[in-house]
Formats: C-alpha cells, structure tokens, sequence
C-alpha cells in the first residue's frame, strides 16, 4: 500500500534451477533411465532409415552398394516401421508415468509445505496467482523432463548422423556442421532475453486467472451493484495487456525456433554450391545428398529442439523461483524432496496421532513486547504486552483499525512477528504458529472459511470421528436448530430430530456458501470445540449472531470450567461478562482493566461503550 | 449468445478479425509456394548433375535454392506472428464473452462452483483454443494447401505417380478423422479431471489458515491424496488413448513412404520419369511427413481445442432462468415503494418455506426496521427483492411494478445492498469504490466520501484514489470495508437502500462515526435496515419482527414502544439487545 512496505521474508537460501533439477532427477532415476533408453532408441531410428533411402537412391541410379534390389529394401524399410510403432507405444506410457509422477511430487511438496511446515505461512499472492505457479510453472518443469528425456535421443542421432556423413564426405560434414554451431551461439545470446519476456508473460496471465477468481468469489456483489458490464470491460483490458505480453514472448520464440529448423534448408543448400564440383566428378552420388539431406532436416528439427530445451531450461529457473517464494521459510529443497510417498496406489497415510499432554493445559499466556505490521501498510501493533490467566475471560476491544485482529493474528503466528515473545505456562513459545493450534489453542477468525466437503467434514477436519464430541462441539456453537433443520430440508428421514446425520452430511458448497454468515461462523465455533482447546480464541464472532444466540453461547462456554477465552469484541455482553478488557488504539493497548473501573478511568472505552453518544 | 455448432462459434469470434485472417492467409499462400519450390530446385538440380550440365550453373542453382530457404524464413516468422495475434484476439473476446455470460447466471448456478472452476474455464481452457488459432490454423490449413499443391505438381509430372500420392494422402486424412472422433471424449475427461483437481488446490489454499490455525493441515493433505491420485490416473489413461493413435499414424506414414518409393522405382524402371522426379516425387512424399504429422501431433492440441470449445458452448448453453422482464426500460428517480405480496419462497422445490406468506409494504421514505434470529428469513427479503432467486407463489413489487416485469439492471439499480461481508478487489481504492465503473468522476468520489463522513478516513490512504487494496482486502479491516460497501452504494444513488447488518462489522466507535454517513445515505431514500440489535433500528419508522419466515409483528415503531404487550417493547424491556447493567451508566437504547 505504500514505499515503506516490509519485503517478504527472503528464504534462507536459494536454489539455482540446475541444483533443484538434479535433485528432482534422483527421485524415481530407474525409470528415468528406462525412458532415456526408449527415447534413444526412437529417436535414432532416422539414421537406420535414412541409410535405406540412400541405398534405395543408389540402387536406383545403379549402384547397389548392399546386392539387395529396391524392393527387398522398401520390405526392410516397412518392418523397421513396424518396429518403430511399437516402440512409440510402450516409451509412451513409460513417459506418462514418469511425467505424472513428477509433477504430482512436486505439487504434494509444494501443498504439503502450504498445510503442515512449521512457522507463519504466507502466500506472496492471491490463492488464484498461487494456482497459476501450481499449474503452469509445475507444467513447465515437468516439460523440461520431456525435452530432457528426447535431448538424449537426438543426442545420440546428432552423433550418429554425423558419424556417417562424415564417412561420406567429411568436408561437405564439416562445413554444413558451420550453420547449426552459429544457431547455438544465437540461441545462448537470445537467452536472457527470452527469459525476461516469458516473466512479463507469465505475470500478466496470473493476473487474469486472479481477476477472475476475484470476480467470481464475489458474484453476488457484482450483481447486486449491477457491475457485470464494468467488471467485464475491466477484464477486457487485462486480457489485452496479456495479450501484448504474450505476443512480445511468442514472437522471440518463435523467431529462434524458425531460424533452427531452416538452418537444414540452408545446409542442404551449401552442400548444392560448393558439393557443385564432387556431385560433377560423381563422387558425390544422388544416394548420398539423399541420406545428407534426410539427416540435415531430422538434425535441423532437432536443433530447434535444443534451441528449446535450452530456452526452457533457461525460462524454467523463473518456475522454480516462483515456486521457491510459495514456500515461506522453507529449505529450498522442499520442493524437490523425495522421502515421503506419493501414495498413488494403496493405503493412505495415516493421520499423526493427537495426544494430550500435561503442558497443553493452559496455566498462562504471556506476551512481551509484540509487535507486528500487517503486510504492504503501516498500521500494525507496537511492543504489546498481555497476559492471561487461566480459566479467565479476555475481550480486546477498540474502534475500526485500532489493531485487534492484528493482534490476535499475531499473537496465533498467522503474520510473521517483527519483535516480541509470546509464553505459555511460563515458556517461551518458539514457534507459535504450529504450537498455538489444538488442543492448546483455537481461533475462529472474523470471516471462517469452509470447504466443498460435507458439514460433518467441514466440522472435523481431521479429529477422529465421535458423535458425543461432535454433538456436544454443535450444541456449544449453538448450532444444533440448524443441524436439525438441516436435516429436515436435505436428509431423508425428515424432521426426527435426533437424526443430525443426514444435516451433517449436507455440502457445504463452494467456500461454505450454502451456509448463512452466522450458520458459517457457529460452523467455525463448532470446528473449534470439537478439538476440545485449553484455549479459545475468538475474533468477533458475535457479528453475525443474535444477542439471545450470543448469551447462550458465552454462558455454554462457561458451563465448562476449565475453560479460557481471548476474544475481540464490542458487544455489552462480552464486555460485562470479561474478567480483563484490554482496550486499544492505533496498535497500542491504551487501558486495561475490568469494565467498572475501565468506564471509570477511560474515556476510550466510555466511546465504545455508549456507541459515540 | 448461443452458438449452435462449434463452427458456428468460431465463426462468430473470427468475422471481427477478417483482415488480419486475409493477410494471415496471403503470407501462409506465399510460404506454401516457397516451400514447394525448393524440391523443384533440387530434382532440376539432379537431372543437371545426370547430363553432365556445367559446375556453373549448379552453383547458381544452389544459390536460388539458399535464397528461397532465407525468404521462406521470414514469411513463417511472420505467419506465426499473425496467427498468435488472432489467437489472442479471438479468445480474448470469447474469454470476455464468457465471463460475462457466466455472470449473468442465476445465483444458485455459482453457489455449486468454485472460483477455481472458472479460471480454468475460461482462462485455461481457452489458452488451448489460443492455440487453435495461432498453431493449428496455420498448420492444418497450411498442410492442406501445401498437400495438394505437391500432388498438382507430381501429377504435371505423370498422372501416376500423382494418383498414388493423392489416393495416399485421401486414405491417411480419413483415418485420421476417424480417430479424431475416438479421441475427444478422452480430451474432455482430461480437463474435467484436472479443473477438479485444480478446484480442490483452490479453496484449500485460499482457506490456509483456517485449516493450519486448527491443525488440520495433515488432515488436509490426505484429502489431497485422494484427489491426486484420481488425477493422476485418469491423466496418464487419457495420454495412452492418445499414444495408440500416435503410433496408427506412425504406421500409415510408414506404409505411405514404401508405396511412393515403391511407385518412383517402378515408373523410373518404365523410363516414364526421370531421375530428378524421382527424387523430388520422395522429397514431396517426405514433405507430406510433415503436414500429416503436423496434423496428428496438432491432433492432440485439436481435441484440448475442440473440447475446450465444447465447454464453452456447455456454458454458454446455461441460461439463466432469471431474465429482464418484459417492461421498457425506466428511470425512475426518488425514494421507491416496495410490496411483498403473499410471498412464500423455498430455495429448493419441495423444502421448508423459508418466507411463508409474507404480505408488507413500505411507502417511499419509509425506513424499516427487520429483526428476527439468525435464519428467520431476514437475508432472503433481500434476496428475492434483488431477484436472485425468484418468488414462488405472490410478488414481490417495486415502484408498484412486479420485479419480474422489470428489466434486471433498472430493477437492480433501484436498490442499493450493504452486506456483512463485503468483497473487495485487488485494485485501487477507486475502483474499489465504484466497482470498476469509469463513468464515475473522482470529483462524484470525493464528494460521496465526504458526504458520508469519511474524510479522516480517506486522508490516512497513503495514495488516496490510487492506493492499492491487496487480494482479499488485506491491509484494510473489516469496519474499513463496509466504510467502502457504503460508498459504492452512495455512489448509485438508488432509490431503496438495504442494510444488511450493517453494523456487524463496526464497533460502536466507528459506529458513531458513520451514523450521520448512514444518515445521508437515507436520507430521501426507501431503506430497509436488517439487524439482529435493536440500536440499529432507532431511526426505523416501522418494525417488522420475522420468526421462522412469518411476521410476528408489524407496525410503527413508536406505537409498537407504546404498547406494552407488544413483542417489541418486551424486548426493549428485557433487552434483548445489549442488557445494561446495573454498575455501568446509563446506556439505554435510545427508541
């Protein structure tokens, strides 16, 4: 939002894209090399066939160099193509497999370092742009694996070849072999070029897939401000910027690729100027320019495929930097780690077992000095200080902006810490993002995210299924009325009330939104007394309640006595109900205290109290 | 717009990019031409050779042939060029066009589809058909024009070998669009599994930090397990279908070659052909390699492109079943009436009503005051007056007229929405503000944020306008949102102004800020205000109390306060809002 904004993280080192690639090679390398052997042998096939056309031009003109007429030669040539066929089928599958293989471990690393890693994970974009670099930049990679595994086929076809034309005429060899050595040259010249325009191409796709995610995530906005026209027109104008971008990229490309392919044209060529003479002599025969100019086009094609290896090689190292700022405080190897199964085929994984110990109980939550800025703007929170006592209820107060969720947030590792340390039960806690979650700790944000999965799936995401737990989690969250209607609307067996099965098995749809705003947030409540925390946090979630749903709620909470809770809020009834009230302002906490003496010393808080009148 | 065909509607998206499609063509003639010439040269090249012609002239003629290769270089450049720029043309306007359409389509549509989904349909799908234009187009239609440009020469040479060449080429065409067929569905497949998969990416790391913050992430990942494993399957299924089309191809090439050598021996064996034409009938047959490959390895980017077409049309063909009603289009200015008229709705045939026989009216200026718990039906009055889902049986009326007479956008601009949760862009402030609209004047901005109060407020932006809101609205909170949300609806001036909770968001603090904002807003406006809290309701004239989709109670505020056996004055007494107690000071809610 401004010049000042704190830069993202830097990771804690950097990886170039040879040392990931090597890296990636060591994962599944025998059938790496299978497909290197397959692909060989494909793609040294025009050396074979080329040699039979040659003889076939030689017999024709006379000279038989095998004793074999041209029809015993044109049977070869069908069941060298037969062979070829085959060939092409089982190299095939081998390459899907390993294709597959591959990107799918490098979406597992990327995702599972997103779900499980250790401290604040940050998405340096939109979770649309993260969905760019999860399809295209994956994509990317796994393509250079392709043209890796065909580079060693032409490889060995470029030796081949040149090995018999040179047995042919190796001067005629050596000056057509002066073209293709200029179109390297051009090629590692163009290079830092080509990659710079695919960067600008790929950053602007990324925002288009990111503006329609934002307009699609808000639809019903877009239609109520009968924006549609706007919105679309708007659209057109990303489009056109990529477009420029793209086209800008395209043409580099393809003017290196154009120029590769032709340089056979211009080999062949060379040989028809200054071969004029050997061809005069006859030392030179029609059999032998065929086999030179069948090897000179297959050797061209293939060196526009180098040509694009090494300009995907080169634009591959943006993929990988890309993906490399995904993983916030990662080892650069995440990505390329290889020690977890991809569990393609047989049992899954077990989830790690949840077991209570003496030190998740909560006896106290210190914080010193914490201060964090939310990302890209000024405003934040500076060197706050807080403790909380167990079984004791907490409200952080404060008008719009005065730092509450960043707060909490930080508090929680949800944004990185500028400075501070936060205690619990008297230790400092090293990582909080990882050490703050249950069954120590729960958090219901403001706005709580669901998933296309089913209610009861949404609710437990993960704790081992017990219905008295999950009824009990649905009854505090004051959710049960729901759940039974629910029921009664979705389920088969209608309005039996004790049946919450068939209201917990509805879908939730796309991001929850078959749910109300408060059916959503009393879900998120739900999600978190499943998990049964020593302590709850709560970031305003009586916004979307009634005030008779919000007493009952605080007043279920309560029932329990080993309970503690942090909760943002304005409401009277949590404000009455606190043991502490933390009031802030401009990311500083300006009075604490219980409600009486707080109305009594702080005119802050009389503000909030009374609504400004 | 609805397209019928596939062909249909490329037609329609090419028709605008006629001249660049004319040009396209005369350089991918004249590249042809080129192409066909250099084979010319080297058969004349070899029957030089054969009568023993002068070292000079094969020297001349190697040059011709190095200046055609150079020319022919250039032309291909700018053939592909050209052709990527109609690609992004094209699917740009039909990446516009969907968009739009999908838009337009009723709510319940989007409420069973990921965003996700959508960048792939119309963003990813649609690079493929890109790449119909810009590869296939230039490719496939090249190819054809330069097949039967080499079979028209071959023939001039002898019918023959001419005949064979063309017979060739027909029988290896036709198996080829025989197996074109078997091979969409698996194209379609692929897509589907893979915006599936993509979907499933989407949502859960745009909701990362609920699952961390619940330490549900290892639950998560073997969810992710599952999905990837459906994927990667289908994917590597769908590829091998491919494969064996591939390798048929491989084998009709194959069979192609051995009849044209075969064909070039016999006829020069007969001396009805020289050696020259021999070798150009094989440097031809071998020419055709390439379109025919061209045409099978395109094959693969063909079926992406005809089944990303598929999809288009499969979107296009949603229609929504909420449409412009029959009325002329109005303007109508002024604070606006509004009826619901024996209104019972269900969002799906067949469940619990969640309106049942609502019957109110609100005179213009009226404001009302909606209260009723979570799930009584508040939001669905909302609903059914924008539209989004229509009335089962009664009407809901605006201005006196039916909304399903009214046309969409009039109906839709008569009435202004402040949700809970309000949905902000990554873009400036300004078009945050006026939903991307740019008739609206910075000046029409300025004004609205000072009319409503808010010129502290914008004073702290960094850049003012052109501040940058980040994705998701970070770096603004969530009372700072709806201080937006009330701007944007100011700035359409409509006539009936819904409050959905509006103070959900804000503490009283900031509350107090806005009042005379809210104020302005309504002043001179129809507004109904939804609220779970009665102080949200003081400047209501009349109350309206649902329960279960019922009205409980309705009348004007001040006789409801009066009557102390109404429902409303019981909770005012109870304090169902905000209960004072008897340590703080006075903080009665002021009615």
């Amino acid at each position: 939002m401004n010049s000042t904004m704190t830069p993202p993280l830097p990771n804690p080192t950097s990886w170039t894209a040879g040392r990931y690639l090597r890296h990636l090679l060591r994962y599944d390398r025998r059938l790496f090399i299978v497909n290197l052997i397959a692909w060989t042998i494909f793609h040294s096939y025009p050396i074979l066939t080329g040699l039979i056309i040659g003889s076939f031009f030689n017999t024709l003109s006379g000279q038989a160099p095998f004793g074999w007429n041209v029809w015993t030669l044109l049977a070869v040539f069908v069941a060298a193509y037969v062979g070829r066929s085959l060939l092409e089928l089982g190299a095939g599958y081998l390459w899907w497999v390993y294709y597959y293989t591959m990107v799918a471990l490098l979406r597992r690393n990327l995702f599972g370092w997103l779900m499980t890693a250790p401290g604040t994970m940050q998405l340096p974009a939109s979770a649309s742009e993260a969905m760019s670099r999860f399809r295209d930049d994956i994509n990317e990679i796994g393509q250079l694996f392709e043209n890796w595994i065909d580079f060693g086929g032409m490889f060995a076809f470029c030796v081949g070849s040149l090995v018999v034309m040179s047995m042919i005429n190796w001067r005629l060899t050596l000056v057509v072999t002066i073209p293709f050595a200029m179109v390297l040259v051009a090629t590692n010249v163009a290079t830092p070029l080509l990659k710079r325009l695919r960067r600008a191409a790929r950053a602007a796709g990324g925002q288009v897939s990111d503006f329609i995610g934002e307009i699609f995530g808000a639809v019903q906005a877009v239609r109520v401000a009968t924006a549609e026209e706007v919105v679309v027109e708007r659209f057109r104008q990303i489009n056109h910027v990529r477009r420029r971008s793209a086209l800008r990229d395209g043409l580099a490309t393809t003017l290196l690729q154009n120029v590769t392919e032709s340089v056979g044209l211009i080999g062949t060529g060379l040989i028809l100027v200054l071969g004029a003479e050997v061809f005069a002599t006859g030392s030179f025969s029609i059999g032998d320019f065929a086999i030179f100019s069948t090897y000179l086009a297959s050797l061209a094609s293939r060196m526009g495929f180098v040509g694009s290896t090494l300009a995907r090689q080169k634009q591959v190292g943006v993929s990988f930097e890309r993906l490399e700022r995904m993983l916030t405080g990662a080892d650069p190897g995440t990505l390329v780690a290889n020690n977890a199964s991809l569990h393609l085929r047989g049992a899954l994984p077990d989830l790690p077992p949840t077991t209570r110990m003496p030190i998740d109980t909560l006896q106290s939550l210190t914080a010193r000095g914490l201060t964090a800025r939310f990302a890209g703007s000024e405003r934040g929170i500076e060197r706050i200080d807080l403790e909380i006592a167990v079984g004791s209820f907490t409200v952080i107060t404060g008008r719009v902006g005065s730092g509450k969720t960043t707060l909490l947030r930080a508090m929680l590792g949800l944004i990185p810490l500028e400075g501070g340390t936060v205690y619990w039960n008297g230790e400092p806690v090293a990582d909080p993002a990882t050490f703050l979650v249950p069954p120590r700790v729960a958090y219901t944000p403001q706005t709580p995210r669901l998933f296309s999965e089913s209610l009861r799936d949404n609710i437990l995401l993960g704790v081992p299924e017990d219905d008295d737990a999950l009824l009990n989690a649905i009854r505090l969250a004051q959710m049960e009325a729901d759940v039974v209607e629910m029921a009664a609307t979705h389920g088969s067996r209608a309005g039996t009330s004790t049946d919450y099965a068939s209201g917990l098995a509805m879908l939730v749809g796309p991001r929850g939104v078959r749910l109300s705003g408060g059916q959503l947030q009393r879900a998120a409540a739900a999600r978190m007394f499943v998990r049964a925390p020593s302590l709850l946090v709560f970031d305003d979630i009586s916004s979307a309640l009634d005030v008779e749903t919000e007493r009952a709620l605080w007043d279920g909470i309560f029932a329990r006595a080993d309970v503690t809770c942090l909760v943002v809020s304005h409401r009277r009834l949590a404000l009455q109900r606190a043991d502490q009230i933390l009031v802030m302002r401009d990311g500083q906490i300006v009075a604490r205290g219980s409600l009486g003496d707080l109305l009594s010393t702080s005119p802050e808080m009389r503000e909030i109290w009374e609504g400004g009148t | 717009m609805s397209a019928k065909t596939n062909r249909a509607l490329l037609r329609t998206y090419l028709r605008p990019e006629w001249l660049r499609f004319t040009v396209l063509t005369i350089l991918l003639i004249s590249g042809i031409a080129l192409q066909l010439v250099g084979p010319q040269i080297l058969s004349i090249f070899i029957n030089t050779v054969s009568a023993d012609g002068a070292v000079a002239t094969l020297k001349w003629l190697g040059m011709v042939y190095l200046v055609v290769a150079g020319v022919n270089l250039a032309v291909g450049v700018a053939t592909t060029y050209l052709g990527q720029d109609v690609g992004w043309r094209t699917t740009n306007a039909l990446r516009a066009d969907l968009a739009s359409h999908a838009l337009r389509q009723d709510i319940a549509f989007h409420h069973l589809r990921t965003p996700g989904e959508f960048i792939e349909r119309i963003d990813g799908d649609l690079t493929a058909l890109a790449n119909f234009f810009s590869v296939f187009i230039i490719n496939v239609l090249g190819s054809a024009l330069l097949l039967a440009g080499a079979i028209v020469l071959i023939w001039l040479i002898d019918w023959r070998a001419g005949l064979a060449l063309g017979g060739y080429v027909v029988l290896t065409l036709g198996a080829l669009l025989v197996l074109r067929h078997f091979a969409v569905p698996a194209g379609v497949l692929e897509r589907e599994s893979s915006a599936t998969f993509l979907g499933f990416l989407e949502e859960r790391v745009a909701g990362i930090e609920d699952i961390r913050a619940n330490g549900a992430g290892h639950y998560v990942l073997r969810r992710f397990y599952e999905v990837l494993r459906l994927w990667y399957h289908r994917s590597i299924g769908v590829w091998m279908r491919r494969s064996v089309i591939w390798s048929t191809t491989t084998m009709l090439f194959a069979l192609g070659y051995s009849l044209m050598l075969g064909v070039a021996a016999a006829l020069y064996f007969d001396r009805a052909i020289s050696l020259g034409a021999a070798y150009l009938l094989f440097q031809y047959t071998l020419m055709m390699q390439r379109p025919l490959d061209l045409l099978t390895q395109q094959f693969q980017e063909l079926q992406r492109s005809l089944a990303s077409i598929v999809r288009a049309r499969e979107l296009f063909a949603f229609q929504p079943t909420i449409r412009d009603g029959p009325a002329l289009p109005r303007h109508v200015a002024g604070a606006a009436s509004m009826t619901f008229d024996h209104v019972t709705f269900a969002y799906r045939k067949g469940e619990k009503p969640v309106l049942s026989d609502l019957d109110f009216s609100l005179s213009p200026g009226e404001i009302l005051g909606l209260l009723g718990r979570t799930g009584s039906g508040k939001t669905t009055i909302s609903r059914l007056l924008f539209r989004l889902y229509e009335v089962e049986t009664g009407a809901v009326l605006l201005d006196g007229v039916d909304v399903r007479q009214l046309r969409l956008g009039d109906l839709r601009r008569r009435v202004g929405l402040v949700t809970q949760d309000v949905q902000l862009f990554h873009a400036t402030i300004r078009d945050n503000l006026t939903f991307f609209d740019p008739a609206i004047s910075d000046d029409q901005i300025h004004q609205a944020i000072a009319t409503l109060g808010l010129t502290d407020w914008f004073m702290r932006l960094p850049r003012g306008l052109d501040s940058e809101v980040s994705s998701g609205g970070g770096g603004l909170s969530a009372g700072e949102a709806q201080l937006i949300a009330f701007v944007r609806v100011f700035l359409r001036d409509p006539g009936l102004v819904i409050l959905d909770e509006p103070s959900a968001r804000l503490d009283p603090a900031t509350e107090a800020l806005i009042e005379r904002g809210v104020a302005a807003l309504l002043r001179g406006r129809t507004a109904i205000i939804i609220a779970h809290r009665l102080g949200t309701v003081r400047r209501a004239d009349t109350i309206m109390v649902l329960d279960h989709g019922a009205i409980v109670e309705f009348g004007p505020r001040q006789s409801l306060v009066d009557d102390p056996t109404s429902r409303f004055a019981e909770l005012l007494r109870v304090g169902l809002d905000e209960p004072v107690s008897a340590a703080a000071p006075s903080a009665e809610v002021n009615v």
